[in-house]
């Protein structure tokens, strides 16, 4: 049962729109129809004639070394073209490439060069062998006549356990990475990132009010619905055609290029219509076996996850076990804070600490901090990006102890929250400062809002109890290489040419700028993202950067193109073009406003006289980070028989700049809603002692249903970015980033039951209420009991005091995961 | 394993398919037919993207095997528009921002359809019981929600006028 208790309003645009006709206009997708008719190709939905079907073989342990493999029987059944195994790449690489490849290449310890296990395998479900036959059918026969022998080893799956001296290595020759250099034995921590200002003993023992808490979080999925395929070709020209499901195609084609080791003009890359990505189409999947299997076989090969596959195998969210402890004053000001992050990134090094960090702790000032986290090597998938990564975790943690804190002070958490809120000019925790931002607001907008303001409804289930809480969260911004074309045409339409990944509506977007710019209706602009052979360039979608980003390339292209129209325009006036006028598709002459030109008369006869057609381009590399803050209030029901727990309703406040379309913006906050409802009731792995996958199926890893989700009411905040077109801010990243904080808070106020560990519906609610019947107090939990942990490293760990500690890889105000780039150099 | 021929209608044409028994329904629509509409997110009947209507009811095609389909209509995505005419609910749905990707759109639709014929007017309960089904990773369901109660009064308002 949903309630519908709430208008679902939108915060009026401020007063500077009078002045936009196409900007802040709820236009419907632009290619909409495509979708709706089944038109749309997606990754799996392109064939070519004589295509093979590629399958790939997992393996059964989570640990073990692979002592033979037999694929001779696989190779001799009929219809199959290829098989390949770790220990056949670098002789297929030094046969595409022309060079020697040097065996220990494919073997080390890196995300993007292990496509095969070879030697060891490192999780449960990591493909050792790839086949591609004729069909589906033979082609999954043929894997199961490949012989594989393992000899297991110890299995580690808890990143805690990871960390103890005596724990199991998952990779030999990983050395934990520190500000100060690299340790010299091999450890599960593969990284350890620390960051310090002031004394925070002092500050903590100086404080009123203490909170800890230790908190926890699983790993999850992105659930995008499309299982990444791929379709590879190989052409005797020695050029490679790739058709795949991607967040980015020129980040794929330079993927390709380091890993084939050929230079990007032998290949070409076509994203296809893409189903969903939230951040893990980011990194390349299937693409480099796919093209490996297409050139042994000599034909086209096609590939396409299963669901199983999907959720065992490709790059999952990281789970996490985050200390924190907060020290304020009587007042609510925060005075120091300090935290341990544990992120287990999975079998393989990367993701990163510091994004959490600065997502968690970023909305507010403290004085004095140490922040140390800890990326750690485990059994499981290697993690990647998923919708402003680390980002929900780090927030659970920060916000959840928050609210902790409040309740202590007897404080609105609201009114907390806005005592300590970061302005302009505040620091982050990698000391990056901030510039115009609107958090503030988004607090305000909820206090002020009615649900809050208003006392809570009774549960609308008998014996139920209601509660609602409130979470606030942070993303960076995505920036980043964004180019565009803007072609005119010679009825002075406008067709907009890209290279970047439109995953949830960014075309419709940018024909939106480019029809404001150019002043000609929306319906005379179209836009096209075709293959890395013809589109100009652009990084991957990822990070909420391209409505900034590319926003920005397609703003300029535009402006060029009119700059130039009204340049063909003196042409045919014969006149000088500082002389000519523009507005709403006509030119004039300023002395001689009666003689007029429509756009369309210019452009035609600019086709064939004068400087000729007009194309616009416009490019960015990089812009200033445009920060973006949302709150968020949750009210749900707590069945406290059972622990079950429904969101009923959530008021979304998020600073969006400038909402350019007010439909797309309330879709992305909606949609990133949902998702952190998943991550707070129902999502998670689960995983057994040997470290395989219980639940890789959407039955038992369950995603919200329409029936889960609540009214999700959109408050749009516009507190305009300082750099970028008309102060827009990317959207699509923090809108999951507080609510399974601000579920966890909800329930608090429910059942009194504080919840440190998602997912959270069901068990861990009766044992939070159980918690506070017998007087537990999980405010007084000691939050730093680590116990001995192994880095490897003699003394690289400790913290100086005072200074705050920089580097460069951590001047940025979130994870440097947002754009996904590719992995192989 | 020997071939079979399924007799089977698919949007209104009578098509004559040769497959293997163990196929399903979507692998006949997608690779005999290329009818790549209809969508496969899960292949074991979780997800609903590959929801056709087989004798006007919705199903999940990656759970209907080949021989099932004989002497049976099927409609897909591709079968909603007629003479270039978007039906109501895929109009609806562009409008109101019912889809994202679009991956979950094709199942959506059908189900959608299903729920409309049976219940001229339902509510938005019913509404999100009928779409339970189909999971949708990216709108958080609101707007497609939204885009249903709309295609139900726009379908209305045509009967009503049909029937003037
Ligand atoms: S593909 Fe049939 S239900 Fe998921
Ligand atoms: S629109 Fe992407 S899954 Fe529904």
């Amino acid at each position: 049962m949903t309630t519908t208790e709430l208008p679902r309003t939108v915060t009026e645009a401020p007063a500077d729109t009078a002045t936009h006709v196409v900007i802040g206009q709820r236009v419907a997708k632009i290619e909409g129809v495509d979708k709706v008719t089944g038109k749309a190709l997606y990754g799996a939905d392109t064939s070519r004639p004589g295509m093979l079907w590629g399958k790939m073989l997992p393996s059964p342990h989570a640990h073990a070394m692979i002592t033979s493999i037999d694929v001779s029987s696989a190779r001799a059944l009929p219809g199959v073209f290829a098989v390949i195994t770790g220990a056949d790449l670098p002789t297929i690489v030094a046969r595409i490439s022309d060079t020697d490849a040097a065996p220990e290449e494919f073997d080390t310890p890196s995300r993007g060069k292990q496509i095969l296990a070879w030697k060891k395998v490192v999780f449960f479900g990591q493909p050792v062998a790839a086949v591609a036959a004729v069909t589906q059918a033979i082609a999954e026969e043929a894997l199961t006549l490949i012989k594989v022998e393992y000899s297991p080893l110890p299995v580690v799956i808890d990143p805690e356990a990871a960390m103890r001296p005596d724990a199991p290595l998952v990779q030999n020759a990983v050395y934990t990475e520190t500000f100060s250099g690299k340790a010299t034995t091999p450890s599960n921590i593969a990284k350890l990132t620390e960051l310090s200002r002031g004394n925070v003993d002092e500050a903590i023992s100086n404080s009123d009010v203490t909170v800890s808490g230790t908190f926890r979080t699983a790993m999850v999925h992105q659930g995008y619905i499309e299982p990444q395929a791929c379709l590879a070709e190989y052409s005797a020209d020695g050029r490679f055609t790739i058709w795949t499901s991607t967040q980015g195609q020129f980040g794929v084609r330079g993927g390709l290029s380091g890993f084939l080791k050929i230079p990007p003009r032998r290949i070409r890359v076509t994203a296809s219509e893409i189903g969903g990505g939230f951040g893990a189409k980011g990194a390349m999947t299937l693409e480099p076996i796919c093209t490996l299997l297409a050139y042994s076989a000599g034909r086209p090969v096609k590939m396409q996850l299963t669901r199983s596959e999907v959720l065992r195998a490709t790059r999952p969210a990281p789970d996490a076990v985050m200390h924190v402890t907060l020290g304020a004053r009587k007042d609510g000001t925060l005075l120091g804070a300090r935290a341990a992050f544990i992120w287990d990134v999975g079998a393989y090094p990367g993701g990163g600490s510091v994004g959490g960090i600065n997502c968690g702790f970023g909305p507010y000032i403290v004085p004095a901090y140490s922040y140390d986290g800890y990326d750690v090597l485990t059994n499981r998938p290697s993690t990647g990006a998923y919708r402003a990564p680390n980002g929900p975790q780090g927030a659970f943690a920060v916000e959840s102890a928050l609210d902790m804190l409040a309740s202590k002070l007897g404080m609105s958490p609201v009114a907390l929250r806005l005592k300590n809120a970061v302005r302009e000019g505040d620091r982050n925790p990698s000391d990056v400062p901030y510039p115009r931002i609107g958090f503030r607001e988004t607090l305000e907008a909820i206090e002020k809002h009615p649900v809050w303001a208003s006392p809570k409804a009774a549960s609308s289930r008998p014996g139920w109890l209601r509660g609602r809480g409130v979470a606030c969260g942070l993303w960076g911004g995505g920036v980043g290489t964004s180019m565009a074309h803007v072609n005119i045409g010679e009825d002075g339409s406008a067709v907009i040419v890209t290279g970047a990944v439109d995953l949830a509506g960014t075309r419709t977007t940018m024909a939106q700028i480019a029809a404001e710019e150019l002043q000609i209706p929306f319906e005379r602009v179209n836009i096209v993202q075709p293959d890395t052979d013809t589109a100009p360039f652009n990084n991957p979608t990822g990070g909420s950067r391209i409505t900034y980003s590319l926003g920005t390339a397609v703003y300029r292209a535009s402006i060029d193109a009119r700059t130039k129209l009204k340049q063909r325009a003196s042409q045919q006036f014969r006149c000088p073009a500082d002389e000519v006028d523009y507005r709403d598709g006509e030119f004039w002459v300023r002395s001689d406003p009666s003689v007029r030109l429509t756009i369309g008369q210019v452009a035609r006869s600019a086709a064939g006289s004068g400087d000729g057609p007009v194309v616009g381009t416009g490019e960015v590399t990089h812009l200033l980070r445009a920060p973006a803050f949302a709150t968020q209030l949750v009210e749900v029901e707590v069945d406290p028989e059972t622990g079950a727990v429904q969101v009923v309703n959530v008021v979304a406040a998020q600073d969006v700049g400038r909402a350019i379309n007010p439909t797309a913006c309330e879709g992305q906050i909606q949609g990133g809603v949902v998702q952190g409802i998943g991550w707070a009731l129902t999502e998670g792995y689960v995983y057994d002692e040997q470290g395989r996958l219980r639940n890789p199926g959407l039955l038992d890893y369950r995603m919200p249903t329409a029936l889960d989700a609540p009214n999700i009411e959109c408050v749009l905040v516009e507190v305009p970015a300082i750099d970028g077109p008309y102060g827009v801010r990317g959207v699509g990243e923090v809108p999951i980033v507080p609510t399974p904080a601000a579920v966890a808070n909800a329930v608090f106020d429910a059942c009194a039951g504080r919840v440190t560990s998602l997912p959270l519906s069901g068990e861990p609610v009766i044992l939070a209420i159980n918690d506070t019947k017998s007087g537990v107090d999980r405010s007084q939990m000691v939050a730093f009991n680590l116990g001995p942990i192994s880095t490897g490293s003699t003394g690289a760990s400790e913290t100086a005091v005072d200074e705050p500690k920089l580097a460069t890889e951590v001047e940025d105000y979130c994870a440097e995961d947002d754009v996904a780039e590719p992995e192989l150099e | 394993m020997a071939k079979m021929i399924v007799n089977v209608e698919v949007n209104g044409e009578r098509q004559e398919l040769l497959t293997e028994p163990y196929r399903t329904l979507l692998d006949l629509l997608r690779d005999n037919l290329s009818l790549t509409g209809t969508k496969e997110g899960c292949g074991t009947g979780d997800c609903g993207a590959c929801t056709v209507l087989l004798d006007g009811r919705p199903v999940n095609s990656c759970l209907v095997l080949a021989p099932e389909a004989e002497g049976r209509h099927v409609t897909t995505v591709e079968g909603l528009a007629e003479d270039n005419r978007l039906h109501p609910i895929q109009t609806a749905f562009i409008e109101e921002g019912g889809l994202q990707c679009g991956i979950c759109t094709p199942g959506m639709l059908m189900s959608a359809v299903a729920l409309l014929r049976s219940n001229a007017e339902p509510s938005e309960q019913a509404i999100r019981y009928a779409i339970s089904g189909n999971l949708c990773r990216c709108t958080g369901y609101d707007k497609i929600v939204r885009a249903i109660e709309v295609a139900s009064k726009t379908m209305q308002a045509d009967a009503a006028i049909a029937s003037h």
